[in-house]
């Protein structure tokens, strides 16, 4: 291996979000000592994964099946989907074992900037699903940022003329926060969105 | 909190029980890493008034724009991020400050690292925070410097964005609702540059944009209405006394509507405008093209058809009483930053406006050259001399 190969392994490995120069080039050493343990394994590993994971045809999850092992879950409810941005957050979700639905992922959000549109993203899908007969609830679990609002309002409007119900998730006093510390506009909308007790 | 936090909070003139009642925004120490002139700066304030003298060159607004670095934007010069560094080391730079804020002591840091080409990272107790639109419920500034001299004759943007920053110590959440404007006017910008193709999308902005405006809207107006009734009140004949309005469409109509149906006749304006906004290429209409006008409340006369005096007279009696709003709608003064105005003020002015400083007990940081304009307040403030990137304290 010349050094050209090495620089390609470090510029590669900086390009994973997270990691820049100094940590790539960190990884590379560890990887380039240890060859048989580790190095050799995870390139398999890493071609052996992209060959064989594809997005779920309904959901857009990450599976080794065209129909991620979530939406083949017989036991799982079909009537409620909660649309996430990305993966990740799926995985979050999944974590939390707090839902036992199904789940739809955009893969980002709009940004005319960026040019993300709502073809670039799982919109069109979400509307052919949320028309299906065994579909009774859309839970809108996008962001708290702008864009993701922004994302969340749209599928809003484009899902008005369904009979199906779309909610979002609450916005507030986190479990376990305490009011002294949260912002005025945590505040504001804790208070807004109180609910009885 | 702890007692020792409570009262190194408010070490400062605390002879007076009802100063307890305030939140005495303080820098009590900053230190400056390869910051303009400054390789390595560590200083400490005993949190009353700063006088910063030296010659011209020195340093000593670089010390009121690290300060003015606690808060949102890019401090009172306006400078962009890569030209805070100190040419001679390496581009990274910080500026690391110990604030009593709430009567608690917080560490708020700010800087660049090596590589990163836009914006500055904001870290409170060294934990970094998201954006810096956090920074106003920590810590309030206010600044005047010589450039602002020109601020009514400047355009319209300039005395915008003075509003603005006045309307950040008064409502914390006042510079997301202009971050989030500004994103959702750019996006919209963007779209319509594609023959806006998706209505959907441009309705979604459109009516988003309309909230955000109306929030803007209303802390803008609020602001202006309680500035004014404390103008109104003020009996110093030393400084001319400022009337305010605002010139934009939006913030008019707030004044005599229900703000559901501005925001409704916003989204209709900017739906209207679709196809001139296009063509244009940016929005021609909205709370971003609003002006604050400002008149000499006895004369009736525009600011900008006063003499220089009186616009600078004006200007600093707008601050003031800014301050004193914030003490009064908050109970906290916030800190304030005068580059090179003391010299400029006649012997009535300067006599006032110490009178004011020390009676208000916010801390402020003053620059100058002569130390003999500062000989009325030598009792109350701490001296510093600048020079050769160091900040010697010295007795006068």
């Amino acid at each position: 291996m010349n050094n050209s190969e090495i620089d390609n392994l470090i510029s590669l490995l900086s390009r994973l979000p997270g990691i820049g120069p100094r940590s790539a080039r960190r990884m590379a050493l560890n990887l380039l000592k240890k060859p048989e343990s580790l190095m050799k394994p995870l390139a398999e590993s890493l071609i052996t994964t992209a060959n064989s994971i594809v997005n779920c045809k309904i959901c857009g999850n990450l599976d080794t099946s065209e129909i991620c092992s979530v939406c083949n879950d017989k036991r799982r409810d079909v009537s409620i989907i909660v649309v996430i941005e990305e993966i990740a957050d799926l995985w979050a979700l999944e974590r939390a074992s707090v839902h036992n639905g199904m789940y739809h992922v955009l893969g980002g959000t709009l940004s005319a900037i960026d040019g993300v549109g709502p073809e670039d993203l799982g919109i069109n899908s979400l509307v052919e699903r949320a028309q299906g007969s065994e579909v009774h609830e859309i839970i809108l679990a996008m962001n708290a940022t702008i864009d993701g609002q922004t994302t969340a309002y749209y599928i809003t409007d484009q899902l008005k003329d369904f009979s199906v119900k779309v909610s979002r998730l609450a916005h507030g006093v986190p479990v376990g926060g305490e009011l002294d510390y949260m912002d005025d506009g945590t505040l504001q909308t804790a208070l807004k969105s109180r609910q009885p007790f | 909190m702890s007692i020792d936090g409570f009262f190194s909070v408010n070490q400062h003139n605390t002879n007076n029980l009802e100063d307890f009642k305030y939140d005495f925004n303080r820098v009590n120490s900053l230190k400056l890493k390869n910051f303009r002139s400054y390789k390595d700066l560590k200083c400490s304030f005993n949190g009353g008034p700063v006088v910063l003298l030296g010659p011209n060159g020195s340093g000593k607004t670089n010390i009121l724009e690290a300060l003015s670095l606690l808060s949102p934007g890019k401090g009172l010069r306006g400078a962009s991020f890569d030209q805070f560094r100190n040419f001679k080391g390496p581009s990274e730079w910080g500026v690391i400050a110990e604030v009593a804020s709430h009567n608690q002591i917080i560490k708020i840091s700010t800087g660049v690292s090596a590589g990163r080409l836009r914006g500055r990272d904001v870290k409170v107790n060294d934990k970094k925070v998201s954006g810096y639109s956090s920074l106003p419920s920590l810590i309030s500034l206010s600044w005047v410097t010589p450039s602002m001299d020109q601020i009514f004759m400047e355009s319209p943007s300039s005395r915008r964005k003075f509003l603005d920053r006045m309307c950040s110590s008064f409502n914390d959440n006042h510079i997301s609702s202009i971050k989030n404007y500004e994103k959702l006017m750019r996006e919209r910008n963007r779209l319509l540059q594609d023959s806006f193709s998706d209505k959907t999308w441009l309705d979604t902005l459109e009516t988003r944009m309309a909230s955000e405006g109306i929030l803007i809207g209303l802390t803008r107006i609020e602001l202006v209405k309680s500035l004014n009734d404390i103008l109104g009140k003020d009996q110093n004949p030393v400084w001319p006394k400022a009337f305010l309005k605002i010139e934009g469409d939006v913030e008019e109509e707030l004044i005599s509507n229900n703000s559901d149906e501005v925001k409704e006749n916003y989204s209709k304006t900017l739906f209207d405008n679709r196809r001139k906004d296009s063509l244009s290429g940016r929005t021609l209409e909205g709370v971003h093209r609003s002006d604050l006008l400002v008149s000499e409340r006895n004369k009736g006369v525009y600011a900008n058809q006063c003499s220089t005096g009186e616009q600078k007279g004006l200007l600093l009696g707008l601050i003031l009483s800014h301050l004193d709003l914030i003490a009064e709608s908050s109970n906290r003064y916030p800190i304030l930053l005068l580059d090179e105005v003391i010299a400029h003020l006649d012997q009535v002015r300067r006599s006032s406006l110490f009178d004011q400083i020390v009676r208000t007990k916010a801390q402020v940081f003053m620059t100058g050259t002569d130390v003999n304009s500062f000989s009325p307040i030598k009792g109350s403030a701490e001296f510093f001399s600048v020079g050769m990137g160091l900040l010697k304290e010295f007795q006068i």
